[in-house]
């Protein structure tokens, strides 16, 4: 049985001005001890997935429909006080923003403490020990000292990796990390992804991995998962959808990316335009206003999703339809 | 022990002294004002702790012969119209006046700071009507409130607590909650949220410690707010009963003989303009020295 499941989960956030559907019938699956990539642009749905399995979505926000299943156990029927019991036992998350995630009142050290004692049955010497420990299991040097100080007496890398201990104190199967490199300096950006990932192999957790930098995702993923505009587009094995991608929003993604043989003066591609509103979102396949291969069909209906040859590789692109096998030779004789 | 290992001490040592509370206190005590107001208000605790001790003569002995008699050698802030001790009666006047101070701030910012934070964090309409309720108390004026509560319950000194706590609250209740709006969409909340802490360790724990600031603030100035409200209640005679005696009513006594002996009524508005004004200073001290936009400096 996979860990994690989601089924058709389906997020809107009724505004006054319309219904924002933020997420929009979107599946995946995620085995014990894998990480998953969801990657794309801002807005487009990332990290409302992430919160929606922690249960973190708050008024105007609704989970309209679908089923996550956590180990079998669908959590999006789950009352608030046994979605508790869940939060950081079972599931944890890391934020992006190490800066503003801790709280400025309370020495770290306390903070770790204060989660052991919620959720497991241990003395106060014990939690105490536990967390020293855990800080040195994330290389903070001087872990000891580090206990004793406040958020704002640690730099941000240090400050993520307390987010870091705090989030794998407990040895969760399931740890959600909502680009927790990103205001991050380049540097520690490797440091943190490699501490994420030597601690998933130690702790045999399953990670998401919420992100925009293809480069993190080459480095920790298994799978990824390609959003756009609130549905996934593409997903499969990472080897897979980068040696192959298949949806023109993957190949713009993946494109934009500057390579060591890339030809000195030859453009970046980028892809056009912005990501729509999702109040009144384009009509057929989301993508097709941005898209350089746009067919006609593309504006009028949504594009099935399947599954290319016999791998896990699945799009979501009419290109690829057997429908319209044709029109992309069409499409190549024009010229794109 | 080799020298790295006293460097590495020492700074231990260093930034183990380095805590919120000993930041705050270092921004204080660089402003002379704040220091001051501090010394004062400690001195005056002093006085009204030790006041049986200090009060020259029994303030509420009567000596009808040197009544009137302005400060002299034996009495140095002069006699009222019954001959008792000024400077005593003032005295012990200290202890009422900052009981009530301390009892009512005590009181009305716990409870504003509770339900400020319930409501706050409840959002919805349990916010509403706890903030409708508070517009309706602020919309009077929180004196002519406690008049008329002091009027209905009699006078007396619980009576005036009472009426000053009832009206005190909602200062505090809308500050609080006006924090708490901005605290509940930190990031840290949402971290504590996704860790599966509860309600009530979320609110007591990790919003409240980090809106205390501007509750601290307020409940200095409010403490001089008290002091001036039972002044002047009981200058109008609905605080102590006499003849217990407090500043106001001192005040009040003096009222009537204004052009005979006017020290009757100077001396105890120089007591309570002096305590109000320190308790200003040690406000504004605080104030600052709490700001996190001036915490680097």
């Amino acid at each position: 049985m996979a860990l994690l499941e989601v089924k058709n989960l389906r997020v809107y956030f009724h505004t006054r001005e319309g219904t924002v559907k933020a997420v929009d019938d979107v599946s995946f699956t995620l085995e014990k001890n894998e990480t998953l990539c969801l990657v794309g642009e801002s807005g487009c749905g990332k990290s409302v997935t992430a919160l929606s399995i922690i249960g973190l979505i708050s008024n105007p926000g609704k989970i309209e429909s679908g089923q996550i299943l956590f180990e079998g156990v669908d959590l999006v029927k789950l009352k608030k006080s046994e979605l508790r019991k869940f939060r950081g036992t079972e599931i944890s998350m890391i934020f992006q923003e190490p800066m503003t995630s801790l709280n400025p009142s309370l020495k770290v050290g306390f903070q770790i403490v204060e989660l052991l004692l919620e959720h497991f049955n241990v003395s106060k010497t014990e939690a105490k020990n536990l967390a020293v420990e855990f800080l040195k299991k994330v290389k903070i040097p001087d872990a000891v000292g580090t206990y004793d100080k406040y958020p704002h007496q640690l730099s941000g890398g240090m400050r993520q990796r307390v987010m870091i201990a705090m989030a794998l104190i407990s040895k969760p199967s399931l740890l959600i990390a909502d680009e927790p490199t990103t205001a991050l300096d380049v540097t520690i950006q490797l440091q943190i992804l490699e501490l994420i990932r030597d601690l998933k192999n130690s702790l045999g957790t399953s990670v998401i991995l919420i992100t925009h930098d293809m480069g993190v995702v080459a480095n920790l993923a298994d799978k990824v998962a390609v959003m756009y505009a609130g549905k996934i587009v593409e997903s499969g094995e990472v080897f897979e959808v980068f040696e192959n991608p298949l949806h023109p929003y993957t190949v713009g993604l993946l494109g934009s990316i500057p390579k060591l043989d890339t030809p000195k003066n030859s453009r970046l591609i980028s892809i056009p335009g912005n990501v729509p509103r999702l109040i009144n979102p384009p009509k057929g396949c989301r993508f097709h206003e941005r898209c350089s291969r746009k067919l006609e069909i593309c504006e009028i209906a949504e594009p099935p999703e399947m599954t290319i040859g016999n791998s896990n590789h699945r799009i979501a692109c009419w290109l690829y339809s057997d429908e319209f096998q044709g029109a992309v030779d069409t499409d190549e004789r024009y010229g794109s | 022990m080799n020298e790295s290992d006293g460097g590495i001490e020492l700074q231990l040592f260093f930034t183990k002294k380095k805590t919120n509370f000993s930041d705050v206190w270092y921004r204080f005590r660089r402003n002379k004002l704040a220091v001051i107001g501090l010394i004062v208000i400690t001195l005056f605790i002093l006085v009204a702790i030790f006041a049986n001790y200090l009060m020259p003569y029994d303030p509420y002995k009567i000596d009808i012969r040197n009544r009137l008699k302005g400060p002299s050698k034996e009495h140095w802030l002069g006699t009222d119209d019954l001959g008792r001790d000024v400077l005593s009666r003032l005295i012990l006047g200290t202890r009422v006046s900052l009981r009530v101070g301390l009892i009512v701030v005590g009181i009305s910012a716990t409870v504003g700071t509770i339900i400020g934070l319930l409501s706050g964090y409840a959002g919805g309409w349990v916010d509403n009507l706890v903030m409708r309720i508070v517009d309706i108390l602020l919309a009077f004026p929180g004196i002519l409130l406690a008049l008329a509560i002091v009027a209905i319950l009699g006078p007396g000194i619980d009576h005036v607590i009472l009426a000053l706590t009832l009206t005190g609250w909602v200062g505090y209740a809308r500050v609080v909650r006006g924090e708490v709006l901005t605290i509940k969409e930190e990031e840290y909340i949402t971290a504590a949220k996704s860790s599966g802490i509860k309600k009530s360790v979320i609110l007591f724990k990790y919003i409240l410690p980090n809106a205390l600031s501007p509750i601290i603030v307020l409940a200095t100035f409010g403490i001089a707010g008290a002091i001036i409200a039972e002044s002047s209640l009981s200058f109008l005679g609905l605080g102590v009963k006499p003849p217990e005696p407090s500043w106001g009513s001192l005040l009040n006594v003096g009222r009537r003989y204004i052009m005979v002996a006017p020290y009757l009524s100077i001396f105890p508005g120089i007591f309570i303009m002096v305590v109000v004004m320190a308790l200003n200073f040690i406000g504004d001290g605080l104030r600052d020295a709490l700001d996190p936009r001036l915490r680097n400096k």
